[in-house]
């Protein structure tokens, strides 16, 4: 893959091709793979390449979903794709009620099965575009939750999900589909001592990343981490420092409270959950902006785990959104 | 073990003929009414859905696919892990939630499992089968490895979306998949009046696929349609035939009302195994039928102990 200049849906497209030469036996299947725009773009190289392994299937998705097992049970890798995970509740039934299970009932036996679901943000996606079940599936046992927020950590969640015993959930953020997201610097920060500590999920990494930003020019050190593995322990976070916990999705019974408790005893300090309001998206322009968690409320939660007042000036500095949030973009 | 290779590759579904077929019946209907018997032990901790009195749609069926042929069953599939000729040992003591289970004891009665006999396992929630069969039917047809997918369904099958959306796969995709559906008339205790159009099953399915409906009181008939159906597939076949046994459980249930005994008995009077024992003792074969079935009632008790004897399976 070519360096910092390749978006995050070209990213994942060429993911999916490498992984398609690398083994014969991975299938790409969705409901539109095949078509003009294939999944906005993302399994058009897949298609021009391996064309009798880029299979188009009908709205059938429990019935496909199954099918998957039924691939895998004879030795296939499926890729199934769906443009939305609004569209992806049917794949559910054999998520739950077969895929999770056969590796556990018989034991030895794989069923590498890897969902590919887009989350819609912007231009109004409403109550049923916009949707993220992240925390549902996060709490079967059995299904491995994936949420890349950078082109490396795609690559790694796909091969990751592809050699896995049993099924495996990539959650694709479409506002990430135009950036490039290229790896946080990290490395020798986290010998660092840190003042507060943001851990994001999703597509909320990008506010999380102008927090902390907002926060070291008000002279407050501040770690950020994506939390992209909701099936095993998160190293990301650092042991005595004060942690927000981000994300665009209902706090209650969420990830981040999920990891707020899991992580209560590990991290030893304050944590705050920020979060979406537990109510449905709407589709106005001004109502879905309030929807979203903003920079600002993070950096209000993480100055009021240490005790201070966020510097107006840092506040002012932040961007109006404009740009970030894909107003400009038909998804 | 007491029986001989003769009967033994009957068991395994490579030979057919009227032995053969009476044998597995005679096995599945032993195995089942011995778990029937020492079900009130308390021992078998599972759900079972006996198969009972469903012999011949399970035997009639498999007794005609080759050994590379893969197949499918539901919550009700004790009789096509036996048919496919599944161990018995593996499945009493998957009953017994022990260690030697063909599932470790982690499954129970209604995820039984067999993939070196190609029984590829047992999905109890309806309509799950179905879709799992067909993905397996699009494998073969991509590796071209000639094998075919069989799937056991109940009546209520054809009121789930996984199934037109299964025919419609299959049709659509040409698919070396044949569905089987077992008419018991009965979803738990509702009956099929009131849960489906009187209009034929195969009048809905035709348009997808050829359809063949046939009763089960004759063993070898159920062999030979499904022989014939196999060579047309995607196709699918509607059996009818009766569960003696309660929805779940051994015991009858004709006191729970929704069917009366008359209804029962009816059915048992046709029974599909006591036929084909009959008709094997009216052509002579009496010492034969004794022998097979002297066997099978060791195979089956020492299956039981073993069950008991062995250990519990350690925790993860």
């Amino acid at each position: 893959m070519a360096g910092g200049s390749v978006n995050f849906r070209n990213a994942i497209a060429q993911c999916i091709l490498n992984e398609m030469e690398r083994n014969p036996k991975v299938l790409l299947l969705g409901e539109g793979v095949s078509d003009p725009i294939g999944i906005f773009g993302t399994c058009l190289p897949a298609h021009a390449r391996f064309p009798s392994r880029v299979i188009e299937t009908p709205l059938s998705e429990t019935m496909l979903t199954g099918a998957c097992v039924g691939l895998a049970l004879e030795g296939w890798k499926p890729i199934f794709v769906h443009a939305r995970f609004d569209f992806a509740l049917f794949t559910f039934e054999h998520l739950i009620n077969t895929a999770s299970k056969i590796p556990f009932i018989q034991k030895g036996q794989r069923v590498p099965i890897v969902i590919r679901v887009l989350v819609g943000r912007g231009w109004g996606q409403g109550p049923t575009h916009g949707q993220n079940f992240a925390a549902a599936l996060a709490n079967v046992p059995g299904i491995r939750v994936f949420i890349p927020t950078t082109n490396a950590s795609y690559g790694w969640a796909l091969w990751d999900a592809l050699m896995g015993d049993g099924p495996a959930i990539i959650v694709e953020h479409r506002r990430f589909y135009d950036m490039e997201r290229p790896e946080l610097p990290s490395g020798g920060l986290r010998n660092r001592l840190f003042d507060v500590q943001i851990a994001a999920i999703g597509d909320a990494i990008i506010e999380a990343e102008e927090a902390g930003n907002t926060l070291r020019n008000m002279g407050v050190y501040c770690h950020v981490a994506a939390i992209e593995r909701l099936f095993e322990p998160t190293p990301e976070f650092i042991k005595g420092v004060p942690a927000v916990i981000v994300e665009n999705g209902h706090a209650r019974f969420g990830v981040g409270a999920g990891l707020a408790t899991q992580m209560a005893p590990i991290v030893r300090a304050p944590i705050a959950v920020i979060a979406s309001p537990f109510s449905p998206l709407p589709a106005s322009m001004p109502l879905e902006a309030e929807w979203y968690v903003t920079t600002e409320r993070i950096v209000q939660a993480a100055c009021g785990l240490l005790g201070t007042v966020p510097d107006g000036s840092a506040m002012a500095a932040i961007s109006s959104g404009e740009g970030r949030d894909g107003r400009k973009e038909a998804f | 073990m007491g029986l001989s290779p003769t009967w033994w590759a009957c068991l395994a579904g490579k030979v057919f003929g009227p032995a053969g077929l009476y044998a597995k019946m005679f096995l599945i209907r032993w195995v089942e009414e011995e778990i029937a018997r020492r079900y009130p032990d308390g021992m078998m901790r599972t759900p079972v859905h006996f198969s009972i009195g469903q012999e011949a749609a399970a035997v009639g069926v498999i007794a005609v696919l080759n050994e590379l042929d893969q197949v499918f069953g539901g919550h009700r599939s004790h009789s096509h892990y036996l048919a496919k000729g599944g161990s018995v040992e593996r499945l009493i003591a998957e009953l017994y939630g022990k260690a030697t289970g063909c599932c470790g004891g982690r499954g129970g009665s209604m995820h039984i499992v067999d993939e070196s006999v190609g029984f590829m396992g047992a999905f109890p929630i309806v309509g799950d089968a179905v879709s799992i069969a067909t993905g397996a039917a699009l494998a073969f047809s991509m590796d071209g490895s000639g094998r075919r997918a069989i799937v056991f369904s109940g009546d209520a099958v054809p009121e789930t979306g996984q199934f037109w959306e299964s025919l419609n796969f299959a049709a659509l995709h040409k698919l070396p998949i044949l569905y089987v559906v077992e008419d018991n008339h009965y979803a738990t205790q509702t009956p099929l009046a009131q849960r489906q159009p009187t209009t034929s099953l195969g009048d809905r399915v035709s348009g997808f696929m050829p359809y063949q409906g046939l009763g089960d009181h004759e063993v070898a008939d159920v062999a030979a349609r499904t022989a014939s159906l196999l060579s047309s597939l995607p196709a699918l076949l509607h059996i009818q035939t009766y569960r003696y046994r309660k929805h779940v459980g051994p015991e009858y249930d004709w006191d729970m009302g929704y069917r009366s005994r008359e209804e029962v008995e009816a059915h048992m009077e046709h029974d599909p195994v006591a036929r084909a024992g009959r008709e094997l003792l009216g052509r002579g074969h009496g010492p034969e039928v004794e022998r097979i079935e002297q066997d099978i009632r060791r195979q089956v008790a020492e299956a039981f102990e073993k069950a008991e004897a062995v250990p519990w399976p350690e925790a993860a």
